[in-house]
Order: C-alpha cells, then structure tokens, then sequence
C-alpha cells in the first residue's frame, strides 16, 4: 500500500485552494493563519557544518602529513554519530507524533515501519554530505586527479551504508546503552576541545598518528575510508580487504530490518477478559507488591485493598544497600515523588556491582595482554573502563519515568506535569539519587585514574586527585541535566519574547562559566587552586538550576511541547 | 408533565441549605474560586484565547463549548498550569499561580483526554502512587477505591497493568483516580469522547453532581451540546479563543429563540458568522 500519493496531494491542494478562493471569509482566515511565513536556516548551518568537518579533515592530514590518521579521524567521527542516529531512528520508530495517526489506518505494521525507515534514512543524507566534503578535502590535500575524486563517491556511500548498518545493530542488540548520554557527552567534547586545544591538541593529534593503524583494524566505521588510501600514487592493495567487512555490514541492514520487523508494533493493545491467574509474563512487566494475591479473584482482590495492600509503599530496602540508604535519605514527602518517579523501584546496588564486575576482568583481561600486544592491551583496558563507567552514568544521571512525554491533543507534555509536582521537590530526589551514588564514582573514577597513571607513567597521588575532581564534576552536572530534563519538556526557548532571549542569554553564560570552571579544575596543576576551581564550578551549577527555577515557577513558559508540524 | 430537561434540571437544582453550605464554605476559603484577568494564549500566529476574562464560582459544573480549535483545551491547560499565558493572570482565591504552589496545585486535578498514568503498573499501583501525589491516602481510601473499582466495572482488572487494558477503561482508571483523590477543581478534557462506555459515563456523571453539590468545581470540555445542556450548571461558549456566552443555561434560554435547543441555536449562528 502506498502512504504517500503526489498526484493525490496537488488535486487536495488544488481543490482546498479553489474553495477558499471562492470564500472571502476563508480566505481572511487562511490569510491570517499563514501570515506567518517560517524559513528554515537549518540547510545553511548544516552545510556549514560539512565545511567544518572538511577543515578538520584537511588540519589533521596537513599537521600530521599523512592520510591514515585523517581518515581515521572520519571513522571516529562517524561512530560519534552512531548514537545521536540510534536516538533518532527510536524516536521515529516508537515515539514520532505521526505514529498514533498512522496507526489508525487500515495498514500493517510493517507498512507503517518502511514509512518511517524511509524519513530516517532521507534524514541521515546530509551524513554522506558531510562524509564528501571530508573525503573531498582529503583529495584536495593527497592532489589526487579530479577523475580520480570521482571514487569517493561509492566510498561515502560504503560509509554512509556502514554507520546505518552499526546503527541497526546497535538498536537490535544494545538497546540498553545509555544513548542519550553518550550524545550529550559527544556533543559537549568538541567544545571542550576548543577550550583545551592547545593543552591536548597536540597530545591527541600525537595519539590518533601513532595508534592508526590499530583504529583503522578496530573501528568499523574506519574500514570503507581504508579504500580511499587505494586512490594514491602507489596503492596498497592490501586495502582492498577492508570491503570484506564492510559489505559483511551492510548485509546486516536485511536482517535488522527482519528482527525489527518482527517485533514492530504501534497500536492499541485489547486484551481479553481477565483471567483467573496473573499470567507469568504479565506479572514480568509489571511491579506487584509481594503481597498482592497471586490469585485474581473477585474476593481476593477486595480483601487487598480493603486491608489496604494497594497503599503499600514499593519495598526498596529489598533491592540493596545503596537504595536502603536512599530511601532512609529522604523525607516522606520525597518518597512519594521517589515512588512516582521510580515507579518500578530503583536498581543500583546491582548496576554498581555488575560495573565493578566488569571493570575487574576488563582490566585483568587487558594486563594480560600486555604480554602479548601492548597497543591491543591498551585499548581493552580503555575499552574495559568505557564501558562500565557509560553503565554506571545511565545509572548516575538516571531520571526514573517522571519526564516520560505523552503525547497528547496535539502536544507532548512530560508525565509529571499535570501533577502537583514542584520543580524543586521533583529535583531534590533526583539529586538524592544521584548522590548517593557519589562515593562509588568516585572509587570508579579514582581506580581508572590510577590504572591510567600506570600506564602513562603519570603519578598516582595526581591521578587519584583528578578522578576525585572528576567525581566532583560530574555531581555538579547533575544540576545541569535536571534543568535540561525539565527543558526536553517546555517550550522555553522557542517563543520570541524578550524574557526568553535574557533566559537563553543568561544560561549560555552561566553554561560557559560552568565548562571554563570545569575544565581549569580538572586541568590546573595546584591541588587547592583546582579544588576551588571545582567548588566554583558546583556553585555555578547551582545557579543555573535556581535560576531556571525561577523562571520555572514564575510560569513564563509552557511545560509542553508543540510538535514541529504544529509549529 | 415534565420533559427530561426539565426533569432534569430540577434534579441538579441545589437546596437552598446547599448553597448557603457551600457560599460560608467558600467564604472560609475551604472551596476554590478561580478568576482568569484578560488571559492572552497564542501559538506563534494562532490566538488560541485572546483577552479571556472569566470567574468560576464553586459548587458548579461547567461545561466548555466551541468548534474545534477555538481554545477549550487550551483555556484548561491554563488552569491546570500547563500552558502559561502571554498575559494576563490566574487567580485561585484571589492568589495568583506559580507553579511552585504546591499547596493549590494539589487542590486541582486534572484528567486529558488520555490519562496520565504508567501504562506498565496495575491500575491499584496507579492509584496508590496517585493517591499518594495528592495526600489523598489516609483513612476510607480503601473503601473508596473499592466503591469506585466496582462502580466503573473496574474491580476484576484492578491487577492489570493499565497497558493491557482498552482505552475506555483506561480513562475509567484515571477518573477513579480523579474521584477518589477528590480535589477542589476537576478539569476534564472531552470526558464524553473518552472511550467509556454508557455505565461509565453516567458512574462519572453522579460522581461529578455529587462533587459538585459538595462545593468542588468540575469544568469539563465537550462537543456533545444535547450533553451539556443537560448535564451543566453553567455553558462556557468559546470560539476563536474568544468568549461568546458564559451563563447559566436558564438564562441563555431566556435570550434564546428557540427555547428547547438554545445551544444549537447559538453554535448555528456562530457558523453564520463565520460564513
């Protein structure tokens, strides 16, 4: 079935025009809703954007005077991607405001995903854009012959075809990554690598030239761009094996199709009468109090609630230690905003266990191998420290359900808000959460620092000092991504009103003063001054989150969001 | 002999005693009064409620008419402090709001046409969290759950998750929740085109008249005008986020040509206009 008819679409618009030409009243009104004409300056900064990266491109291969670590530099950047493309194709899977209309009519699921495939893929084009002008500048750099340049072509597209493969993937076998955060994180470090430049710069650069070869072997995103090393004067052939993978990759993309496929649904769900018993898997998705009957009859189920089992609070000092003391932390007043955010209890305990696990036989994994590879070692130790700490961040900055949007009467509005959930109390149990967890990141933060320090010769009291820092440092983000978990919901930037540009004017100083204090904590030598750096920088984050508070509680924006359509 | 109307109308009528009840009440701030000063809502160039300047006494059952598009969920999301306006103000007893009142925040309850709730947990863990939200959990909740979870054929899916549910009785699941917490204001959007079913509608229906007979404000959203004629004790007409009648149906009968579908009348001539 086809979702989309041109010939159809012009005959509607044809027609709709026509009637409203023929009405003077009409025609007023359509005058006065589309008085506002909006142009878009996105293509502009986008491309700008492409120029960027071309630039990059070109620095890396001039400063370094080969091609191998610019064309890693494009693998790293494209598997940066990686997770900003995992968020977007879940959201136009399973969250994009078209969905409940489309759900409505009369086609299958599996129409409705290709749909929404294909608006995912048409958005991920300006990808090959950037991917051409980065190769582009690399030919202008290696003086490659224009016909020659013809052949980035098939490889941007190789490229372009292998991130939307790991894409898939990603979103078939590692949903459970904390996607929203290794975005942010992404997003944050070309700022701070502008701030740092000359500090790092020219240790990064120093690093990407000596480790190529190994990233190039490592990093799938890196394998088609290997092919681009066969356009210069004398070609390795030995690239060329770096397709074999790559097409492997590729034809992945059928079978993630088939596994999403499969499970693809978006409609409402009718279930039969109740039956007598709680179905196993029913009783999976669903927190029952321990002492809820196991048995759904009629008289069993008024007894649980006449003796008031329903009001039970949810048992958390069962999950662990860490939540023990969380819950023994807050008020009772707390609690009950704790039981509507976590409605499903919270887990750490065993998320702290299970990265402390993880970070153990990583690290013992990868001083083995030090015996066998010492560039392979390096990166499983890297590896086995990544990877437990981006578990242990989803479980750090966790904001529970309280900001899950619904989408409703046109507009998406965060569960919490219809309410009488205050912006300080919602904020105090989610620092609570938070840090309670302090102590354990900073164990993990101070033991990567000294195994970082064993293998770079730094000394140990400097590196635990830093992971400390580091600790201090993420607590005071903290502040920062609760007032941006309030803002995913509002509509606080985009209205034109003077407040809103003192608003935005004010938290982009605050938030330059944050990263500025940040980042001299973290990198000036002197133990106290980069302390108080440290000090300055949480009080900068409590600014931010009273100010935005402020403006929160004043009411000066909607705790609602129009989708874009609307807009 | 009386016609249903009629009939009906005299059912809703309060005694006398009633609303000398609720009046001193009111006067002693145990109800709510809500006031909107000029209140200004666009959508970038939509006016979605332009210079709206209204007073909801208690003890009333309000219903908000118009077209679509011409501001009645807006005008609730106002209220319920969703949306905020451009200009002017609200006043719940005579008290402007912010949203860091939590204390006349609980005092309102608002139910969108999907209701909010996890759509993972069982209807009772809903209610208890909800309850909860709005110290509403102390001594005879049970028993008032109960009540509620038969009166809306709830009482056999109370150990369901709220997800494997129809939305007709997911919206009975938030208007339990609505009921039992009992708040000063109710704000309702479109309960009648909610997916409930003719037993759950009138179970609402009592609910409300008795609400409001106790002295709470129900303003619920409608399209269904033979509905709110009989079922309101003031109409609110909106259209193009303006207000065109806010009065008693008695009184608007009284300006009314035809006297048996007055609300008809005013909708047809509002489409006049605007043709």
């Amino acid at each position: 079935m086809k979702l989309h008819s041109p010939e159809f679409e012009r005959k509607l618009r044809r027609s709709v025009k026509t009637t409203i030409r023929r009405s003077p009243e009409l025609k007023r009104e359509a005058r006065r809703t589309n008085r506002a004409r909006h142009y878009s300056a996105r293509p502009l900064f986008r491309l700008a954007f492409s120029g960027v990266t071309a630039g990059l491109t070109w620095i890396i291969a001039q400063k370094t005077g080969y091609q191998k670590p610019a064309l890693v530099f494009i693998g790293i950047w494209l598997l940066g991607w990686i997770s900003a493309l995992v968020q977007s194709l879940a959201h136009q899977l399973y969250a994009s405001s078209d969905l409940p209309a489309l759900s409505l009519l009369p086609i299958e699921p599996r129409v409705i995903l290709r749909q929404q495939l294909e608006k995912f893929v048409l958005n991920t084009t300006w990808l090959l854009v950037d991917l051409l002008a980065m190769l582009g500048a690399l030919a202008l750099f290696a003086e490659i012959p224009f016909w020659q340049c013809l052949a980035i072509i098939p490889i941007a597209i190789l490229g372009w075809l292998t991130t939307l493969a790991l894409v898939g993937l990603a979103i078939v076998y590692l949903p459970w990554l904390p996607y929203p955060l290794i975005t942010a994180a992404i997003t944050l470090s070309p700022f701070v690598f502008l701030v740092t430049r000359a500090f790092i710069g020219p240790a990064l650069l120093a690093g990407l030239n000596a480790s190529a070869n190994t990233l190039q072997l490592i990093l799938p995103t890196a394998w088609p761009m290997s092919l681009f090393r066969l356009l210069s004067p004398n070609p390795s052939w030995f690239e060329l094996l770096f397709l074999v993978p790559s097409i492997a990759l590729i034809f992945t993309l059928r079978q993630t199709y088939v596994r999403i496929a499969a499970g693809y649904q978006f409609s409402e769900t009718i279930q039969p009468e109740s039956s007598d018993i709680i179905p196993d898997e029913e009783s999976a998705i669903t927190t029952v109090d321990p002492d809820a009957p196991t048995r759904v009859g009629l008289t069993a189920i008024e007894e649980f609630i006449q003796t008031r089992g329903f009001l039970a609070t949810a048992p958390w000092s069962k999950e662990g230690w860490l939540e023990t003391r969380l819950w023994q932390w807050m008020s009772s007043q707390e609690r009950k905003l704790a039981e509507f955010v976590f409605p499903n209890a919270v887990q750490m305990t065993k998320t702290w266990k299970k990265a402390f696990q993880h970070l153990s036989i990583g690290l013992a994994i990868g001083f083995t191998l030090r015996w066998v590879n010492t560039g392979l070692s390096f990166w499983v130790t890297g590896g086995a420290m990544l990877l437990p700490a981006l578990r242990v961040a989803a479980c750090f900055y966790g904001n529970g359900r309280a900001f899950h949007p619904m989408f409703c009467s046109g507009v998406n509005i965060q569960l919490y808000a219809v309410y009488p959930i205050g912006y300080r109390g919602l904020s105090r149990v989610l620092f609570k959460y938070s840090f309670v967890q302090l102590p354990l990141i900073a164990s993990f933060l101070i033991i990567c620092g000294l195994v970082m320090a064993y293998l770079f010769g730094w000394p140990f009291p400097l590196a635990a000092l830093n992971g400390f820092k580091a600790a201090f440092f993420l607590a005071a983000l903290r502040l920062i991504f609760v007032v941006f978990a309030f803002s995913s919901g509002t509509n606080d930037s985009s209205r034109l009103r003077s407040d809103t540009f003192l608003m935005i004017v004010m938290f982009l100083t605050l938030g330059s003063i944050f990263l500025g204090l940040a980042i001299a904590g973290l990198f000036v030598p002197q133990p106290i001054l980069s302390l108080g750096f440290c000090a300055g920088a949480m009080v900068v984050a409590w600014l931010f989150w009273r100010a935005y508070g402020f403006f929160y509680d004043a009411n000066r924006f909607d705790i609602m969001n129009l989708p874009k359509q609307q807009l | 002999m009386l016609c249903a109307t009629e009939v009906d109308a005299q059912r809703i009528r309060l005694t006398h005693l009633q609303i000398v009840a609720i009046r001193s009440a009111s006067l002693h701030g145990l109800f709510m009064k809500i006031e909107l000063r000029t209140v200004t809502k666009s959508y970038r160039s939509i006016r979605a409620l332009s210079r709206v300047s209204l007073e909801f006494s208690p003890g009333q059952l309000i219903s908000l008419l118009g077209p679509n598009g011409a501001g009645k969920t807006t005008l609730l999301r106002c209220l319920a402090g969703i949306a905020a306006p451009d200009s002017g103000e609200i006043y719940f007893d005579d008290q402007e709001y912010r949203r860091n009142r939590l204390d006349l925040r609980q005092r309102i309850y608002t139910l969108p046409d999907f209701p909010f709730l996890f759509w993972d947990q069982t209807i009772l863990r809903n209610l208890a969290i909800i309850l909860r939200l709005y110290n509403a959990d102390g001594a005879g909740a049970e028993e008032r759950v109960l009540e509620l979870l038969r009166e809306f054929d709830l009482l056999p899916l109370a150990l369901r998750p709220v997800q494997t549910l129809s939305r007709g009785q997911a919206y009975k699941a938030g208007l339990a929740a609505m009921i039992a917490a009992d708040c000063d204001i109710w704000l309702l959007d479109e309960p009648f085109a909610s997916g409930m079913d003719p037993h759950g509608i009138d179970a609402f229906k009592r609910h409300a008249r008795a609400a409001a007979n106790r002295g709470r404000t129900v303003i619920y959203s409608t399209q269904l005008l033979d509905v709110a004629e009989r079922f309101a004790d003031r109409v609110c007409v909106i259209h193009k986020g303006e207000i065109h009648a806010f009065d008693t149906l008695d009184r608007l009968r009284e300006q009314a040509r035809d006297k048996h579908n007055v609300l008809e009348e005013m909708f047809r001539q509002l489409r006049e206009v605007l043709q």
